[in-house]
């Protein structure tokens, strides 16, 4: 064998292993959905093996299905923005602790990730209850009279899923802070600026990258959650994930399943590229 | 234009290290005073503390005569360079030259006027709209310079600016930089080791160790006459020789070292027992061996272009003697030579370093 021919295979057998896992986990599964997809489906007799666009072409002519993806992109920007309001000034606290509390709030942190979601789900749901812990705390410091409908709906959602995503933020920016030189906010100052000008014009802009990452992460991870919309949405709450589940599950169209799935996920790919190639743009002169 | 007092100026870190013990300085309006140390003396800290970003631990720092000690960094209008850099990466030059003017809310026609002038200053027109990430580390130290230019601060504070332009560059911005302080007449505190550029921008020169000022005068002085035995090592080089006192009279003081007794200048007339002698390598002269005060004979030399680097073993030790290098002979390896110096030029340390 020459040279050359061995180091024109040799990426390719190196990689070999991790390719056949991709391939058999990832790529062959999700084919599959696609080509379901397209399959007829008959009340009577189940899946077929013909193919048509009629499942696409139902749901896009159904205004129940709009509503739905609507419904799952405002819960996912929703969870997004309150990650990114909580999860900055978080992390920049947490930055500046000393080392000692800084690793027990760390745990404290990604707490939500080491906990089984069902415990986790099921703890909020006592929780978020008419007469949970929150409503009475409420009512009894004045705040409100009646109880806040929390559990089924969209807040109760929000909220659980905002608790669960926020680590996926602090990580990314906390990424993005550790890399800034603490001496560019000194020079800051010494040019006049105080403590927030220096905080919005110089610090927030550096930490823009991770912030977006940071979003990204958790709008995806938001819109195909599955556990926390099921449990505390409930029935009555539907968002694109649960519905896929219900058709596969409940109605047995599995054929209209993959076509949701398949629209969820070209759905969810078009953001992070959006957004990805929107941040190389904007950031590719000023971090390279 | 302002007048800097720093009085008995100390930080300790947690736990314990005493990064700055106590500096006392008193820097005259428009005077360029270097903070000259080797690594870890604590230049950067004192540096830090005048800027308002360290809190001290002990001590003042005062403006025309008003106590700044715990005054936020902001309202202190002093430029700084860090060592670092520290530009704004996600701004442009101009961005990052522009930001303490738009701090001062000046008009927009001013603010250009002084972006353009300080970009000139520096020699950077025409990088405007480059980002940091797209300048060369020389560029950056430049863009760092113009940034507290542009904002004429009372104070400029510059912390090794120049420490990685090559040399040409180096020796252009200290002639550059020197002028503008003057013209300007900033008052200006630099911290280097680097012991050219300390001695050819400075009016004073504190030469720093272990956290305190070992030493403070003009550049001449600070070379010509230190009082403490580690500025005659650390600033140039210096010949250490241990001599015995025999005795004073009116003008001088008798030593022996070896088997020779010399005079030098007089000493304490109390001064007795060992004393350790100073002295440079360029105050020592070569002769033949017959007219030198004393003879001895050349170890290795080392040819520098400009000079020779002699090393001679002597009734001294082994001396080094730095000889121009003049048309004619010059003596060779294994060759016996007669040295001579000044009596004026065998210095001995007055003072000791305060160990605070
Ligand atoms: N934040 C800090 N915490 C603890 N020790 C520190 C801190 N900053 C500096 N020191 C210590 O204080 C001493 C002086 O540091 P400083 O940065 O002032 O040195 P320097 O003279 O500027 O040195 P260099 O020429 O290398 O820049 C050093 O021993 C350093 O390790
Ligand atoms: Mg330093």
């Amino acid at each position: 064998m020459s040279d050359a021919s061995k180091s024109a295979s040799q990426p390719w057998l190196l990689s070999f292993p991790s390719l056949a896992l991709f391939l058999g986990l990832l790529v062959v599964p999700l084919a599959l959905t696609a080509i379901l997809s397209f399959n007829v489906f008959d009340s009577m007799m189940g899946t077929q093996d013909d193919y048509t666009f009629g499942n696409y072409l139902e749901i896009l002519s159904d205004s129940y299905y709009y509503e739905l993806f609507l419904r799952t992109a405002l819960m996912s920007a929703g969870v997004t923005l309150l990650c990114i309001l909580l999860g900055v000034p978080e992390t920049i606290i947490l930055s500046r602790m000393q080392p000692r509390y800084q690793g027990i709030f760390f745990v404290m942190i990604l707490g939500p990730l080491l906990i089984s979601v069902v415990v986790r789900t099921l703890g909020w749901s006592i929780m978020l209850g008419r007469e949970g812990l929150i409503n009475q705390s409420l009512i009894s410091l004045g705040l409100i009279e009646a109880p806040l409908q929390l559990m089924y709906s969209m807040t109760g959602v929000v909220i659980v899923l905002t608790h669960v995503m926020l680590p996926f933020m602090v990580i990314a920016v906390w990424t993005t802070l550790q890399k800034l030189d603490p001496q560019v906010a000194d020079a800051a100052r010494s040019l006049g600026a105080g403590s927030w000008t220096t905080f919005s014009r110089v610090i927030l802009p550096q930490l823009l990258p991770g912030i977006l990452s940071g979003a990204i992460i958790v709008f995806t991870l938001s819109a195909s959650a599955f556990a926390t919309p099921a449990l505390i949405g409930g029935r009555r709450l539907k968002v694109v994930t649960t519905s896929i589940y219900d058709e596969f599950l409940h109605s047995m169209n599995w054929p209209l399943g993959a076509a949701i799935a398949v629209l969820l996920l070209i759905g969810i790919v078009s953001v992070v590229m959006g957004s990805n190639r929107y941040i190389e743009r904007k950031f590719k002169q000023v971090f390279s | 234009m302002s007048t800097l007092t720093i009085r008995n100026l100390a930080k300790t870190y947690p736990p314990n290290v005493r990064a700055v013990k106590s500096i006392d300085l008193e820097i005259e309006s428009g005077e360029f005073v270097s903070l000259l140390g080797s690594s870890g003396c604590g230049k950067t800290t004192t540096l830090q503390m005048v800027a308002g970003f360290v809190t001290p631990s002990a001590g003042q720092v005062l403006l025309d005569g008003r106590d700044i000690t715990y005054l936020e960094p902001d309202k202190r209008d002093m430029g700084v360079v860090f060592q670092s850099y520290a530009l704004f990466p996600h701004m442009t030059v101009a961005q990052n030259v522009r930001f303490g003017l738009e701090m001062r809310k000046l008009p927009e026609a001013q603010i250009r006027e002084r972006v353009a002038d300080a970009l000139m200053m520096v020699q950077l027109g025409g990088l405007d709209s480059r980002y940091p990430s797209e300048l060369s580390g020389g560029q950056r130290q430049r863009v760092a310079i113009a940034r507290v230019l542009a904002i004429r601060p009372r104070v400029l504070l510059l912390d090794e600016p120049m420490s990685n332009l090559d040399a040409k560059l180096r020796s252009e911005m200290h002639v550059e930089l020197r002028g503008l302080q003057k013209r300007l007449g900033i008052t200006t505190i630099l911290v280097t080791h680097d012991q050219v550029e300390a001695m050819t921008m400075s009016d004073r020169i504190a030469v720093m160790a272990n956290g305190t000022i070992a030493e403070l005068g003009t550049p001449q002085e600070v070379y010509d006459i230190p009082s403490t035995e580690f500025a005659f090592n650390f600033l140039g080089q210096s010949n250490t020789i241990t001599a015995k006192v025999l005795g004073h009279d009116d003008a001088h003081t008798q030593v022996s070292i070896g088997s020779s007794v010399i005079q030098i200048p007089l000493r304490d007339a109390g001064t007795s027992g060992e004393l350790r002698l100073f002295i440079r390598p360029e105050r020592l002269t070569l002769s033949s061996p017959e007219t030198g005060i004393i003879t001895g004979r050349v170890a290795t030399r080392l040819f520098l272009g400009n000079t020779w680097t002699y090393e001679i073993d002597s009734d001294f030790g082994r001396l080094r003697v730095i000889k121009v290098n003049t048309r004619g002979g010059q003596p060779g390896e294994g060759e016996l030579v007669g040295i001579n110096w000044n009596a004026a030029d065998m210095q001995s340390a007055s003072g000791e370093l305060a160990d605070v």
